[in-house]
């Protein structure tokens, strides 16, 4: 079970390239929600190689939180004056 | 096996703090904040602790980047073009 | 009979795990290497869901059925309606700084 913990943080590693060296701001804010669904794997995956169920109430309220996370950040971080997402 | 993990994540966090750091640009920093938040809640997972890594992924990775957002949105950062 | 059926399960469930990661491995790849935005969205919806629903997979198949297991198609069911919602709110956010994508030139679009 550890490998596989190995390999997602690995991924995660990767994937943190796109976050420092991206050119526009949309390419950092889908590394970023590829980053955290990893996490939340990686979340799951521990629940289950200590053998707590309480782990996994931990990962359902990380995944709600970061959902809304980048729901905010999409919405609010634009640059103002060429009409928005919601106008 | 379980320590190669855990220092390899105390690297990435340690990466993520200097990028937040030093870029140049504000929302950068604003973006790599949550990602900060998940590697602290992984940490507090593997060290047997379930009631803080839950309000860590209540505040840390919820509602401060939230709350750092809507500020960054309400000033006038950015708007000089 | 209830071990071998055990052993059967995990080893059906070691299968989705390689699966999954492997698709996580083709998403951090195809991140890295796409040249454009919007081959980066495509890698960064689908492989990834693909990818979170093989590891899902393969736990509810090691837990059996319990309550735990339901916590987890909760989980599943979650990440498999709101990851769409994220990409898509992500590419309408690209329209502000009208990016066009490389295949188009201007005088395509004039014509």
């Amino acid at each position: 079970m550890l490998y596989f913990i190995l390999a997602i943080v690995l991924c995660a590693i990767l994937t943190f390239y796109r976050v420092i060296k991206g050119p526009s701001l949309p390419d950092r804010l889908v590394a970023m929600n590829s980053i955290g669904v990893m996490f939340l794997l990686v979340l799951v995956l521990l629940s289950y190689y200590f053998e707590r169920k309480i782990f996994v109430d931990v990962a359902l309220v990380y995944g709600v939180s970061f959902f809304i996370n980048v729901l905010i950040m999409a919405k609010y971080l634009k640059k103002p004056g060429k009409g928005g997402v919601g106008d | 096996m379980i320590d190669i993990i855990f220092h390899l994540l105390f690297l990435f966090l340690i990466i993520t703090a200097f990028f937040m750091v030093f870029t140049k640009d504000l929302s950068n920093s604003v973006i790599t904040l949550p990602l900060f938040g998940a590697i602290l809640v992984i940490i507090f997972v593997i060290l047997q602790a379930p009631g803080v890594a839950l309000a860590a992924a209540i505040m840390t990775a919820g509602l401060t980047t939230a709350f750092f957002v809507i500020t960054i949105n309400k000033t006038e950062y950015g708007r000089n073009e | 009979m209830i071990d071998f059926n055990l052993s059967v399960r995990q080893l059906f469930a070691f299968v989705f795990f390689i699966a999954g990661i492997y698709f996580l491995l083709s998403t951090a790849v195809g991140l890295i290497r796409f040249p454009n935005l919007y081959t980066r969205l495509h890698a960064g919806s689908k492989c990834l869901m693909a990818g979170g629903i093989s590891v899902f997979m393969g736990c509810i198949l090691l837990e059996g059925i319990s309550f735990v297991s339901l916590k987890l198609i909760v989980i599943m069911v979650f990440l498999f309606i709101t990851n769409p919602i994220a990409i898509h709110v992500i590419a309408s956010f690209d329209n502000n700084y009208n990016l066009i994508p490389k295949t188009y030139t201007k005088e395509d679009l004039d014509k």
